[in-house]
C-alpha cells in the first residue's frame, strides 16, 4: 500500500469513526455539552418522535393507601406508597 | 485527578480498552480517532464543572433509584429562568465558572435542577426534554450491569468536584436516563416540598421488558398496579417507597418515543398550570385525577420541554412508619 493510499484510508477509518460516534453521542436524544468539563445538561427528543401517548387510562402516580388496604387488590402484592415523612425544618 | 483517563473507560459507543490497544499497534489510529474525538464533542476540555452537592451538609444516607436530579437544556437561560421561577417559585444560582451558562435551581436553599443554555444543534430537531437522574450507588458498575442488559451509554462515567460520579444510559427500549451516585449523599426519604421532584414515569412500549430491565439494574421491586386499560402498568419501589412508574402507551401509534417524565410536586395543579400558559408554556395533558387522588398534568415551557405536576396532599395515611430512612 503506497503513502497515498494509506492516507486515503486513515481519512476514511476517520469519517467513518466520526459518524459513528456523532450518532452515538447526538443521534436519538440528544446530549448538549457544556462548562469546562463537559457536562451533559439536558436533552433532546429525537427528530420526528411523538412525545406523549397520555391515552385516557394515563394513571402515573402511586396510590395513597395500598400499602394500608392490604386485600385492595386481591391476588395482587400491594404496591407501597411515596415517602410521606414531613421534613425536619 | 486524571478524570479523562478514569472517564473514557466505559466510553461512548466503543470499548476503551480496544481502541487503546489498537492505537497502540498502530499510530494512525490514535490521528483518526482523536480526529473522531475532536469533531464529535466540539469542546475542548478545560476547568470542572463546579456543580454543587445535592445534600448539605453531607450526609450519608443512599436511596438507590430515587429521582434526584434533573437537568434541562434550553436555548434561553433567561427565559427558563422566567418561566420555571414563576411556575414553580424556583430560585437560580448561576455557575461563574462555567464556559455555558448554566444555573442551578433551588427549592428551600435545596438544589433540584440544572439549566443549561445551548443553542439547539442544527442536526437536532427534537425539542429539548429534561433529563433525569436516577440515584446508584456506583456508576460504573451501574453501566457494566446496564450495558449487559442491554443498554446503551450516551454519555460515560464522569466524576465532578462537590457532585460525584454520573452516566446518561439509554435502555434497551429507547429511553434515555441519568444515573448520579452522589458524593454527598442523596436527600432523605422526607415528602416532597412542593417546587420539588416527586414522582417519574417512563412511557414504553412494552412494560413487562422494560420492567424486566429496571429491576436488574437498579434492583427496584415491581409492583404490578390495576390501571383502567388493558395494559400493564408497574410501580418500580426501592427501600419499601414507591419511586416511579412504568406506563405502557396506551397504543402502537408510530412516533412515539419511550422516555422518562419527571413530575413536580405543586398544591393546586390546575392553578400552575394556568400560571405556566400566563408565562408562555402550554399544557398537554389537562389536569385529571391520578391513583391517589390528587390531581395531575402535563405542561411544556415555552420550548416545548414536557414536565408533569403532581398534587399530593400532605394528610394522607400514615406511611411514615414504614421504614426510617437509612
Amino acid at each position: 500500500m503506497n503513502r497515498r493510499q494509506h492516507h486515503a484510508k486513515l481519512v476514511a477509518v476517520g469519517l467513518l469513526l466520526l459518524g459513528a460516534l456523532s450518532a452515538c453521542v447526538v443521534g436519538g436524544p440528544g446530549y448538549s455539552r457544556g462548562g469546562g468539563e463537559v457536562y451533559v445538561g439536558g436533552a433532546y427528543e429525537s427528530p420526528g418522535a411523538v412525545y406523549g401517548g397520555w391515552g385516557p387510562g394515563y394513571r402515573v402516580g402511586p396510590s395513597r393507601d395500598d400499602h394500608a388496604r392490604p386485600d385492595a387488590n386481591a391476588g395482587r402484592r400491594n404496591a407501597p406508597s411515596i415517602p410521606n415523612r414531613q421534613r425536619d425544618h | 485527578m486524571d478524570l479523562r483517563r478514569r472517564t473514557t473507560r466505559h466510553g461512548g459507543c466503543g470499548s476503551h480498552a480496544s481502541r487503546s490497544h489498537r492505537a497502540q499497534r498502530h499510530p494512525g489510529y490514535l490521528l483518526t480517532l482523536l480526529m473522531a474525538a475532536t469533531a464529535g464533542a466540539g469542546v475542548a476540555a478545560a476547568a470542572s464543572m463546579d456543580l454543587p452537592p445535592l445534600v448539605q451538609p453531607a450526609g450519608t444516607e443512599h436511596h438507590v433509584g430515587k429521582l434526584v436530579w434533573a437537568d434541562l437544556v434550553t436555548p434561553d437561560l433567561d427565559a427558563a429562568k422566567r418561566f420555571y421561577g414563576g411556575v414553580f417559585g424556583w430560585t437560580f444560582s448561576d455557575m461563574a465558572n462555567a464556559q455555558d451558562n448554566y444555573a442551578v435551581a433551588y427549592v428551600g436553599g435545596r438544589p433540584v435542577a440544572g439549566l443549561l443554555q445551548r443553542a439547539t444543534p442544527a442536526r437536532e430537531h427534537g425539542h429539548p426534554v429534561w433529563l433525569s437522574f436516577l440515584a446508584v450507588r456506583d456508576v460504573d458498575a451501574t453501566s457494566r450491569t446496564a450495558l449487559a442488559h442491554g443498554a446503551r451509554v450516551v454519555f460515560a462515567s464522569r466524576s465532578y468536584p462537590g457532585r460525584g460520579r454520573q452516566a446518561v444510559l439509554r435502555d434497551p427500549a429507547g429511553a434515555v436516563f441519568g444515573i448520579l451516585a452522589s458524593s454527598s449523599g442523596d436527600p432523605a426519604d422526607v415528602l416532597a416540598e412542593p417546587g420539588e421532584w416527586i414522582w417519574s414515569s417512563l412511557q414504553v412500549h412494552d412494560p413487562a421488558t422494560d420492567a424486566g430491565f429496571y429491576r436488574a439494574v437498579m434492583g427496584y421491586d415491581i409492583y404490578d398496579v390495576p390501571s383502567d386499560d388493558s395494559r400493564r402498568h408497574s410501580i418500580l419501589s426501592s427501600d419499601g417507597f414507591a419511586r416511579a412508574s412504568i406506563n405502557a402507551f396506551p397504543d402502537d401509534t408510530p412516533g412515539r418515543h419511550p422516555h422518562w417524565l419527571g413530575f413536580v410536586r405543586v398544591r393546586d395543579v390546575a392553578s400552575v398550570a394556568s400560571r405556566a400558559v400566563a408565562l408562555g408554556g402550554q399544557v398537554l395533558l389537562e389536569p385529571r385525577p391520578d391513583r391517589h387522588g390528587g390531581q395531575l398534568a402535563i405542561i411544556a415551557d415555552p420550548i416545548g420541554a414536557p414536565i408533569g405536576l403532581m398534587e399530593w396532599s400532605d394528610d394522607g395515611p400514615a406511611n411514615d412508619s414504614q421504614q426510617e430512612p437509612r
